[in-house]
């Protein structure tokens, strides 16, 4: 399956096609995409996950075209 | 076209009389509304050579296509006119809920001709306008309490709403701005001045003429998908003010990638602005008159922890129409001398320009000295930058206690800060020395001129080129310099205009250390980001709607369905095109070189700083203002639009004078 990812910071962004899109296996969950992206554990909690626009968990299981971001902190004002 | 209301209301203050302009659909075809409307209206009437604080300068005040429509977080106004402290292009951008009223009332703008010889204001409710004495508020009430006895006054069946203006600008401050909702206020440009020069005290809106929708339903579509995604958006509890500085270094803070723009709600909905008091500490605030990097600043900035100003909150509010809700009040009675009771929750802006660039982090202090800008109407940006600068004048000997009156200028010390700001609003003693700003400051103190920061006349809002070079560069090129709220890399990769605009270059993964070279592909960002900006404020959008992304904050989709248009997205940035070119011929027209409107050398690393995230930062900001000229179709070398965008863009005709 094919998903769209948009993370900031210190993810593995060369995991990404065309800068944005994620391609995993059936049973990919949202852990999978955590480890695929290969974002530290102790900045886990840093990140918010969210799936298709609401807050996922990280055992919630993905399907072809979904859209998933995390919400990042940045300078701004 | 629908979405606006198909005309303009005129007042001329030295008649005192008014009069209605309707406006062709072909005007708005070009310019949309807004900050559009505003450059034709004020292309047409404002003559060149024009005094700003003259009877011949006009005042416009214009919501946006959107507002009123039922779309989101499109409830702005903009105050236009030729600015008095730049001698170009003013504007200032304003919340609250001022900007329907002007729909409301019947009218896409308002615009003030001439100078009253008595203090006024105009009052509109469904029976028309009326032009009313002030006399009973000028050089007696402040702004905050003008505009309570002036709704109090008005209020029948509906509570009106009102913008005034406090001391600073009645005694012509050129830092001055124009007030609403006790306390917001349109702080840049210096246009409360201009306001004061025409001696108008106020206007009061109280009408409710309904506001055409093309396509209500597609309206509540759009608006309904985007208040589900904003409704989401909560910060986790974990996140404090605290993990600001660290989350701020941790992510990303050498790579730029594109990210979903929504994601940023959650901090505004907590936090407001003052989220960047500590996030900046990652190179984007600026020290001691910009003289120093963050890093002097650290242990200090633990006192501006945005949490401290969450204790003092006593409530929330929300613009017009805003489903976010950034801006809150707090309680101020028992800070000094317990002259206010309460004050709006003070912007990152504020506490920068008072804190970090003093020195100090006196949060009380800063509390106190934002209820005294909004109730004088003091532009805080500007006085935070003069004040540092003549902190900085002091320390360097170029003025000494005979020239503050005994007065001892600090660093860190807000309560001396307190004092001079009071002169500057009264225009007394020290203080008349810098009522006007840096610039001004600089003819009247000599050998000062290297410690005032500003571009073209206005003082830069609070975030740092040397962490984010876009920045620099839109305070420089920008038709009205100095402005924070323009553009930036950071803006650009939350937008995803590229989806909507075929030229705008997509917001790759990429280091952010070629920022600071002047690159094609950086500069079609930086002129997309104009357009995209321009687009906004014609349509009476907030800069951090825009930041949560077109493809969430369908800004474009709204529009054609407001309107009944139906344009594409490179059809709508053309508009910003032409709006940022207009704004430009206006500078132009009163003889402005561009060039004189570069960011001070300081600001842009200039020298570099030796230490601090962004030491050794500097950029080729030259190189960046030519190819941005380039791109969007001005002289490389002059910045001048050329005469075949003029013509592409079809405003040779309003243009040539």
């Amino acid at each position: 399956m094919r998903i769209k990812v948009s993370v900031a910071g210190i993810a593995d962004h060369s995991v990404l096609e065309d800068g944005e899109y994620l391609v995993l296996g059936e049973k990919a969950t949202i852990r999978t995409v955590y480890s695929r992206l290969k974002i530290p554990l102790y900045l886990r909690p840093f990140y918010r996950c969210y799936l298709n626009y609401k807050p996922a968990a990280m055992r919630d299981k993905l399907k072809d075209g979904d859209e998933v971001f995390f919400m990042t902190l940045a300078a701004g004002g | 076209m629908k979405g606006v209301m198909g005309k303009i209301l005129k007042v001329n203050l030295t008649a005192r009389e008014w009069s209605e302009e309707q406006i062709d659909e072909g005007i708005y075809d070009q310019f949309l509304g807004g900050i559009g409307l505003a450059t034709y209206i004020l292309h047409r009437d404002i003559q060149k050579g024009a005094d700003p604080l003259g009877p011949e300068n006009v005042l416009g005040f214009v919501p946006g296509a959107l507002t009123g429509t039922g779309s989101f977080v499109t409830g702005r106004f903009l105050v236009t006119g030729k600015s008095p402290l730049t001698g170009g292009w003013g504007d200032s951008n304003c919340g609250g809920n001022f900007s329907p009223g002007i729909k409301q009332a019947g009218y896409d703008g308002i615009f003030f001709y001439g100078t009253s010889s008595e203090p006024v204001y105009l009052f509109i409710d469904n029976k028309g306008p009326q032009i009313l004495d002030a006399s009973e508020y000028w050089g007696t009430t402040d702004a905050v309490d003008t505009e309570q006895q002036l709704i109090e006054k008005h209020t029948l069946r509906k509570k009106p709403v009102c913008v005034t203006i406090g001391e600073a600008a009645e005694k012509l401050s050129l830092i001055s701005g124009i007030v609403n909702d006790k306390g917001r206020i349109a702080a840049r440009s210096g246009l409360g001045a201009v306001m004061g020069s025409k001696k108008l005290k106020a206007v009061v809106l109280a009408g409710s003429k309904k506001i055409p929708v093309a396509k209500p339903d597609k309206m509540k579509e759009i608006s309904t998908e985007y208040a589900n995604k904003v409704r989401v958006m909560n910060l986790p509890g974990f996140v404090k003010g605290s993990t600001f500085p660290l989350v701020g270094k941790a992510l990303g803070l050498n790579m730029r990638t594109p990210m979903n723009g929504i994601a940023m709600v959650g901090i505004f909905k907590k936090y407001g602005t003052i989220f960047a008091n500590l996030s900046g500490l990652n190179g984007d605030l600026p020290v001691k008159n910009w003289a120093l990097s963050t890093k002097h600043f650290k242990k200090k900035a633990k006192k501006t922890n945005p949490d401290l100003q969450l204790k003092k909150e006593t409530n929330k509010y929300h613009c017009s129409s805003c489903n976010i809700g950034c801006g809150g009040e707090a309680d101020i009675s028992n800070i000094g001398d317990g002259a206010f009771k309460t004050t709006h929750k003070p912007e990152y802006e504020t506490v920068a320009s008072f804190g970090s660039l003093l020195l100090s982090n006196d949060l009380d202090g800063i509390y106190y000295i934002n209820e005294i800008c909004n109730r004088a109407g003091l532009d805080t940006i500007s006085a935070g930058n003069t004040m540092a600068y003549a902190y900085e004048c002091y320390e360097k000997g170029i003025i000494t206690k005979e020239d503050t009156g005994g007065l001892e200028l600090k660093w860190g010390q807000v309560d001396t800060a307190i004092e001079v700001l009071k002169q500057m609003i009264r225009r007394e003693g020290f203080g008349a020395l810098l009522a006007d700003g840096v610039k001004a400051a600089t003819r009247k103190i000599p050998g000062s001129e290297d410690c005032a920061m500003h571009a073209g006349g206005q003082e830069p809002g609070m975030h740092d080129p040397r962490f984010e070079s876009g920045m620099g560069l839109h305070m420089s090129v920008d038709p009205t310099p100095g402005k924070h709220t323009v553009g930036a890399e950071t803006y650009y990769m939350s937008t995803a205009v590229w989806n909507y605009c075929s030229w705008a270059p997509k917001q790759k993964l990429e280091s952010k250390s070629h920022e600071q070279e002047a690159t094609h592909e950086g500069a079609w960002k930086n002129v997309a980001m104009s357009a995209m900006k321009q687009l906004v404020d014609c349509s009476g959008g907030c800069l951090f709607a825009m930041l949560t992304g077109f493809n969430n904050w369908r800004l474009f989709d709204w529009l054609n369905a407001a309107t009944g248009m139906e344009k594409s997205g490179d059809q709508l940035m053309e508009i910003g095109l032409r709006v940022q070119t207009m704004r430009q011929m206006f500078n132009i027209r009163e003889g402005i070189d561009p060039w004189k409107n570069k960011m001070a050398d300081r600001v842009i690393g200039r020298p570099p700083l030796p230490d601090g995230p962004t030491k050794g930062n500097s950029f080729d900001l030259e190189g960046q203002m030519q190819l941005y000229w380039e791109k969007i179709g001005w002289d490389r070398e002059t910045g001048v639009p050329t005469r075949e965008t003029l013509e592409k863009l079809n405003i040779l005709q309003y243009t040539e004078a």
